[in-house]
């Protein structure tokens, strides 16, 4: 086992850690977000990180996977836990018709097309009034009931969000040592090449995509059974898309603990900004945080594993050299 | 053949349209055919100068077209001083870094605006805001018919001196092949930094053009972006013709929809356009296969 190994097992430890130490709301209501955050980053870097496509349309599956459980609920009585399920799967269909006619477009036009396609199901989420009531939103009861997504302590959420979030770790894990993972890093690398060693690289896209946007999706419906409540702006908002791409971006993508050390410290980061600069001044922790994603991005273009990854190496060699085996002369 | 009342009037109404749409994206289009890098922060800067005019006009009461005299040039020299080390590192950065710097960019000005000036709507009243002009069958409004002359002007102008200047020739050939150009004596970097605050400028005098006629609040920037991506990628990524041709196009469907079928579903019409267009024609209309490689036309 070495300090890689250790670094990671701690980094996944520890949210559930700081739930069990403190009983204190506050703190599991923000652990709560991060674990969130978590799941949504983990899940456009299937995408966004493994087959190097970089959306910023991931809301879309995301308000799927909201309304889909929501409208379920409300409408049939459908456990949210079944919902879903099934938004996970609409929004993996969805993805995969967005990619049928938006891999054919490279670079920026293929981010482009993703804005595009969320901004339609967030006009279509606020024009079809008759099925989620527009701009009104959609209120879920809040009664605590296991059976349906609606728990009476914060700590739950906290547990089920750190479920998910490690549950989708171990996933993007997996997928990564496993063939189609290395198909995905053939292709990233150099696709003709790819292609020429018999890689469909279109189908392989398009699997990431579904399986990127069935657990945005999840996230979405977890998200609603958190807030209890869902309107089109908030769901289906671009800057959902962003938050979760750039966090992945930030921790480094294309590795699994990537998403998760950039949720860590972008997600509490936001909300330090917010709570201390948000109350007088509207607006100003956006400011800080657009302009601290660019300095990020300018001091480690890769993101934050990849130089903390160099790092641990250089230090492990250090510790390796530093002690003298017996008998050798220095 | 002739053409209905109706639709003539139509017909005038998307071209005016569509003359707001070509101002707001040609830039965008500009500065990515030579640069490669996609500003997701365009819209921003459009909506930094409907502010800067708004603030003129309501502080010391200069009209907003002489104030444009003043804010177009500001911006250009902004991007030229202050924004420089940005650009040249944007330009030489993975794609990745491009797509979520200028995204950064792009919030970081968007709630700067909504920190100093709140999220209100605000529009100014002139002497001719009202004022209407007769053409052929109907009466359109001044600042719009004044939009598009100007718009007009600018896709001949942009034009000329892309295809005759001795830096438009120094730009195309940049665009073509960096290395080349370099080796050709063309300072590169010069011409990026040049390019950029000509298509930032390009969308500066957007906004001094969209003020008497929209009202400004901070996110109208990422609205009109929106819409300039639609614009530039329907008509081909890095092609000035085809900005011209989408944002025409756009201003068509939106004014059409608009009246065929119910103005809040203009936006959804427009982007199932775009979608038909990238499924039929992923390089857009008039643009080239691979266009994110091969730059301006």
């Amino acid at each position: 086992m070495n300090n890689n190994f250790r670094l990671q097992l701690a980094l996944l430890a520890a949210p559930m850690a700081v739930a069990l130490l403190t009983s204190d709301s506050f703190i599991h209501d923000s652990l709560t977000q991060v674990l969130m955050w978590g799941v949504l980053a983990l899940a456009w870097n299937i995408l966004g990180g493994y087959a190097r496509q970089i959306s910023v349309g991931h809301v879309a599956f995301f308000g799927i996977g909201a309304y889909t459980s929501t409208l379920l609920r409300i409408g049939f009585d459908v456990s949210p836990w079944l919902g879903m399920i099934a938004g996970g799967l609409l929004a993996a269909l969805a993805g995969v018709l967005l990619g049928l006619v938006t891999f054919r477009l490279r670079g920026p036009f293929f981010t482009m097309a993703t804005i595009a396609f969320a901004e339609v199901l967030r006009i279509l989420a606020v024009n079809l009034r008759g099925l989620t009531k527009g701009s009104e939103g959609l209120t879920l009861d809040s009664t605590p009931n296991v059976a349906m997504f609606v728990f009476g302590s914060l700590r739950t959420y906290v547990f089920v969000a750190w479920a998910m979030m490690v549950g989708l770790f171990l996933l993007s894990w997996m997928l990564g040592r496993s063939k189609t993972g290395l198909r995905l890093l053939a292709f990233r690398e150099d696709e003709t090449a790819a292609q020429s060693l018999g890689i469909n690289t279109y189908r392989l896209r398009l699997f990431a995509m579904g399986l990127s946007a069935f657990f945005t999706a999840v996230g979405g419906t977890f998200y609603a059974q958190f807030l209890l409540f869902i309107d089109p702006d908030s769901v289906f908002g671009v800057d959902i898309s962003l938050q979760m791409a750039l966090i992945a971006v930030v921790g480094g993508i294309g590795s699994a603990i990537g998403p998760i050390i950039g949720t860590y410290l972008v997600v509490p980061f936001g909300q330090v900004l917010r709570a201390e600069l948000g109350a007088q001044l509207a607006g100003l922790h956006l400011v800080v945080y657009g302009l601290g994603l660019i300095l990020v991005l300018w001091k480690m273009p890769d993101g934050v594993w990849p130089a903390l990854e160099r790092l641990i190496a250089r230090l492990s060699r250090r510790n390796a050299t530093t002690v003298p085996k017996p008998g050798t002369v220095a | 053949m002739g053409l209905s009342p109706a639709m003539a009037d139509l017909l005038i109404a998307s071209l005016l349209l569509g003359g707001l749409y070509v101002t707001v994206s040609i830039g965008l289009s500009l500065v990515f055919g030579v640069m490669r890098v996609m500003n997701f922060a365009h819209g921003e800067f459009v909506m930094l100068a409907m502010y800067a005019v708004y603030w003129v006009y309501e502080a010391v009461g200069i009209d907003p077209y002489v104030a444009g005299l003043v804010v177009v040039p500001a911006i250009f020299i902004i991007c030229f001083t202050v924004l420089r080390p940005f650009v040249l590192w944007l330009v030489n950065s993975p794609p990745l870094v491009q797509v979520f710097a200028t995204l950064g960019l792009s919030i970081a000005l968007q709630n700067l605006a909504l920190l100093l000036w709140a999220g209100n709507f605000r529009s100014i009243q002139t002497s001719y805001s009202n004022t209407l002009v007769d053409l052929a069958t109907m009466r359109v409004p001044l600042t719009r018919l004044v939009a598009f002359t100007v718009a007009f002007l600018l896709v001949i102008g942009l034009h000329l001196f892309m295809k005759y200047s001795f830096f438009g020739k120094a730009v195309r050939a940049t665009a073509q092949n960096r290395r080349t150009a370099r080796l050709m004596g063309i300072n590169v970097e010069r011409i990026y930094i040049l390019v950029f605050a000509l298509g930032t400028s390009i969308a500066g005098l957007a906004g001094v053009l969209l003020m008497p006629i929209y009202s400004v609040h901070p996110g109208i920037g990422f609205q009109l972006a929106l819409i300039a991506f639609v614009v530039v990628v329907l008509g081909g990524l890095g092609s000035l013709p085809g900005a011209v041709l989408g944002g025409l196009l756009i201003g068509f469907v939106e004014v059409c929809s608009g009246y065929f079928i119910s103005p809040s579903m203009k936006q959804i019409v427009y982007f199932a356009v775009f979608i038909i267009v990238l499924v039929t024609r992923p390089a857009g209309l008039l643009g080239q296969r691979g266009a994110e490689e091969v730059g301006l036309k």
